[in-house]
């Protein structure tokens, strides 16, 4: 039974209820409509913090690992409970703005970079029935995810400037450089999958994929370089080590959120561990057949698609998480030198071999 | 029903009326806000507003340009200069017009113009709410194929006004060998009180 089926049973339960109670039908098939887009957002804001509780405990334990270490253990059975005492603690800590900053700015600025994250999240292809809303992303779902992400360093950029801070507006300066960058491979490695799938929506390049897990496109050699390049690109642009010069503690003091503290400071992190978690959607499902089965279709385990998805997310969380606690971070002009020397060509060319794929008629 | 129109009209209604407010509010903040760094700030909302009326005009992929293109990358732009230049001569840059009479009369310019254009195009007559078959759903395909067939040629024209801006600020930018790096803005920012 899929997401999208246990919906619909949801919406005809609540309007035979409200019939009963005197309302129109017309009124409560609009009241419903409207409580699905009301609980479809809220869904958005959840996902982004359940993200963060479970990734920020993952991280902690992953890191522990990687350097022989126990990682967290006194909260709860092996430090289960870690993340909940992370959030209490921030919750309580005094929220400190600067004389000096701008008082508007500096709220609004970790505001924007969590909104800004869960909007990606709306066209986020779930299962089979489609996004939160239970529709289609309107044809043009990885348009609206490649939009929306460029606006993610907006927030920074604000946040930044706000502190009125030295290191925290160098920090924005270097993040909008960065995912400015970032953004072009990242769009290139897009194209392909695009032109592979012949359409926009991301709930269409699922079901381009459709089949066992020979039919996904990370197993096609012409994909190969695009599922290398989105990886790369992807983790640069949510500013993870080694691409994290934004925030880099060594240099910067934690750069663009030098000067935030408690909730604001836990809005950032929230956004940021929301990024990660959509960043590994969109690979899963760009890359990976998104909520597809790796036994064929449809499912022989009768599994929801959600949860294939979520496995699939999980495995490039953890393996962004290793190459965080193995890289050291890269200086600005590597980092640069990395994204137009390299990246960017490396992009076209994947992009060149994808046309001629297409005109040669292997895809 | 509700004062004889059925209730999804409202709920289209309620959300013309609440996008439309936004972008007039972002408009106004724009031009109100005194500091350089809000009224961008503001010039985001109301690009952002443009683009939900055109996700209500069920223009998705014009919605979807629309954030990519103005609210991603011009604002960010915006931003990105208005950063560099306030932190270089270390002053905080003023929104100033001392050019009333040109700005009314090209406002007035372009509202004649839109007005012309609301009142002389002749719709095709829709229930209010309802959207032409044809634009239902993806039409993604379609507008790409008008642009590499019908449209090729005012699409490549656009494309090489880029071409021609990005020259002219990579002239703009280019220092002649020999050149003091920042010799030109200098002397500008200590005759500053």
């Amino acid at each position: 039974m899929s997401i999208h089926t246990i919906g619909v049973i949801i919406k005809d339960w609540l309007i035979g209820l409200l019939a009963g109670w005197g309302v129109p039908v017309e009124l409560s098939r609009l009241l419903i409509e409207v409580l699905t887009w009301a609980v479809g957002a809220a869904l958005c804001i959840i996902a982004i913090m359940l993200a963060a509780l479970v990734f920020i405990y993952l991280e902690r334990k992953v890191s522990g690992y990687i350097q022989s270490r126990l990682g967290p253990t006194r909260c709860g059975p092996v430090g289960i409970l870690q993340s909940f005492v992370d959030v209490i603690k921030l919750l309580l800590k005094e929220d400190i703005v600067p004389a000096e900053a701008d008082r508007v700015l500096h709220t609004i600025g970790p505001i924007l970079f969590l909104a800004v994250s869960a909007l990606a999240y709306v066209v986020v292809p779930w299962d089979e029935g489609g996004t939160v809303a239970g529709k289609v992303d309107a044809g043009v779902g990885v348009l609206f995810m490649a939009a929306v992400g460029s606006m993610g360093l907006i927030g920074i950029v604000v946040g930044g400037w706000g502190s009125n801070n030295k290191w925290s507006l160098l920090g924005a300066i270097r993040g909008a450089a960065q995912m400015v960058s970032y953004e072009i491979p990242m769009l290139l490695a897009l194209m392909c999958v695009v032109l592979q799938a012949e359409t926009l929506s991301l709930a269409g390049i699922v079901e381009d994929q459709k089949g066992s897990i020979i039919a996904w496109n990370f197993l096609r050699p012409w994909m190969w370089l695009p599922v290398v390049l989105f990886l790369i690109s992807g983790v640069a642009e949510i500013n993870r080590t080694p691409f994290d010069i934004p925030e880099a503690e060594s240099e910067l003091v934690s750069g663009f959120h030098t000067e935030y503290t408690g909730m604001k400071f836990a809005l950032f992190f929230l956004a940021e561990y929301g990024n990660l978690l959509l960043v590994a959607l969109i690979f899963s499902v760009l890359f990976l057949g998104g909520w597809l089965s790796p036994f064929g279709y449809p499912d022989p385990l009768r599994l929801p698609g959600i949860i294939w998805l979520l496995a699939k997310s999980l495995l490039i969380v953890l393996i962004v998480m290793w190459v965080r606690w193995t890289l050291p971070r890269l200086r600005v002009d590597q980092l640069m030198g990395l994204a137009w020397k390299l990246m960017i060509p490396a992009g076209f060319v994947a992009l060149g071999v994808m046309c001629a794929v297409i005109m040669l008629g292997w895809a | 029903m509700l004062f004889g129109l059925p209730y999804t009209n409202y709920v289209e209604y309620l959300a013309f009326l609440s996008v439309a407010g936004l972008t007039l509010l972002g408009g106004l903040g724009t031009i109100v806000a005194r500091r350089v760094f809000p009224a961008c700030l503001w010039l985001l909302v109301c690009l952002g507003g443009v683009a939900g009326l055109y996700a209500l005009l069920a223009g998705h992929l014009l919605m979807a340009v629309q954030i990519l293109v103005y609210a991603g990358a011009i604002t960010v732009l915006i931003i990105f200069a208005v950063m560099l230049l306030q932190r270089h001569t270390g002053r905080i840059i003023m929104a100033e017009n001392q050019h009333l009479i040109g700005g009314v009369l090209a406002a007035g310019f372009m509202a004649t113009l839109i007005l012309v254009g609301i009142f002389t195009t002749r719709y095709q007559p829709l229930a209010f709410g309802d959207t032409p078959a044809t634009f239902a759903g993806d039409n993604v395909k379609l507008i790409g194929h008008l642009l590499l067939t019908k449209y090729l040629l005012p699409f490549e024209v656009v494309s090489v006004v880029l071409l021609a801006s990005m020259i002219g600020a990579l002239v703009l930018a280019r220092q002649e060998p020999g050149e003091n790096p920042g010799a030109a803005e200098a002397p500008e920012a200590e005759s500053q009180p």
